[in-house]
């Protein structure tokens, strides 16, 4: 079965039970994380903007930091509802299967940082479980992709000849 | 034309004010070089090629710088990388 395929009205969403069961945990882990400093999996989402001012940095977090939050709380609430439907297939809009890519993407920088991966030769060093849940995500991630960008292919510039 | 008297320079005691801010995406181990290739064509529209050139840049160099302008759209720019998990900073 092919998790995301391209449709005129969006991305048909079909999953597995073995999948669902996996996936169903993303959003709660996301929304449980630590204070940044105490868990690098927050502060790897919440990276400072100004690398050399940290008054500012702060500053745009005090400013920026709700809305991301609620942005982000928005994109797993919006991920939870198509798993609710994918067992039997639903149609993700462009913007819900976007959300769904970004949710994706957060569970692997959290669990990547959790993990210790800080610097791509880490990433050869884990036990083959973690590289496991990193490069399942990243598959989903890619097959999500490729639905996402068959729309694209109609602007790709023609070939010169 | 006016005759007025042009106003007399305002002494300016940062000389970096006028430099356009830049939003800089580093290289991180986790993002996927696909995903990232996406979301510089969807947040600034870039084609697939300049969105791989900046891509391959962040890869190979560490960093790139992906767009410029007044800080206020920077710091914008910046939120909207944030949102899809890029490791974005702004710099003059």
């Amino acid at each position: 079965m092919i998790p995301f395929l391209p449709t005129p009205d969006g991305i048909l969403v079909t999953l597995e039970p073995d999948d669902l069961d996996l996936l169903r945990q993303l959003p709660e882990f996301l929304a449980q994380l630590g204070d940044p400093g105490e868990d690098p999996a927050a502060s790897r989402l919440q990276v400072p903007v100004y690398l050399d001012d940290p008054e500012s940095s702060e500053e745009w977090w005090r400013l920026m930091g709700g809305e991301l939050d609620q942005s982000r709380a928005a994109d797993r609430s919006a991920f939870a509802l198509i798993l609710e439907a994918a067992t039997a297939g639903t149609v993700a809009s462009i913007p819900e299967a976007e959300a769904f890519l970004r949710v994706l993407n957060e569970s692997r920088l959290a669990l990547g940082a959790r993990l210790g991966v800080e610097v791509e030769a880490d990433y050869d060093e884990l036990p083959e479980d973690d590289r496991s849940a990193l490069d399942y995500l990243a598959g989903m991630q890619g097959l999500l992709l490729v639905a996402l960008s068959v729309g694209d292919l109609s602007d790709l510039d023609e070939p010169e000849g | 034309m006016t005759t007025k008297p042009l106003d007399a320079p305002v002494a300016d005691s940062d000389v970096k004010t006028d430099l356009p801010w830049q939003v800089i995406v580093w290289n991180d181990p986790v993002n996927l070089m696909d995903y990232v290739v996406f979301v510089l064509r969807k947040l600034f529209g870039h084609t697939l090629e300049e969105a791989t050139r900046l891509m391959l840049a962040v890869h190979n160099e560490g960093r790139a710088a992906v767009s410029q302008g007044p800080r206020e759209q920077a710091e914008m720019d910046c939120y909207r990388l944030h949102q899809y998990g890029l490791w974005a900073t702004v710099e003059q």
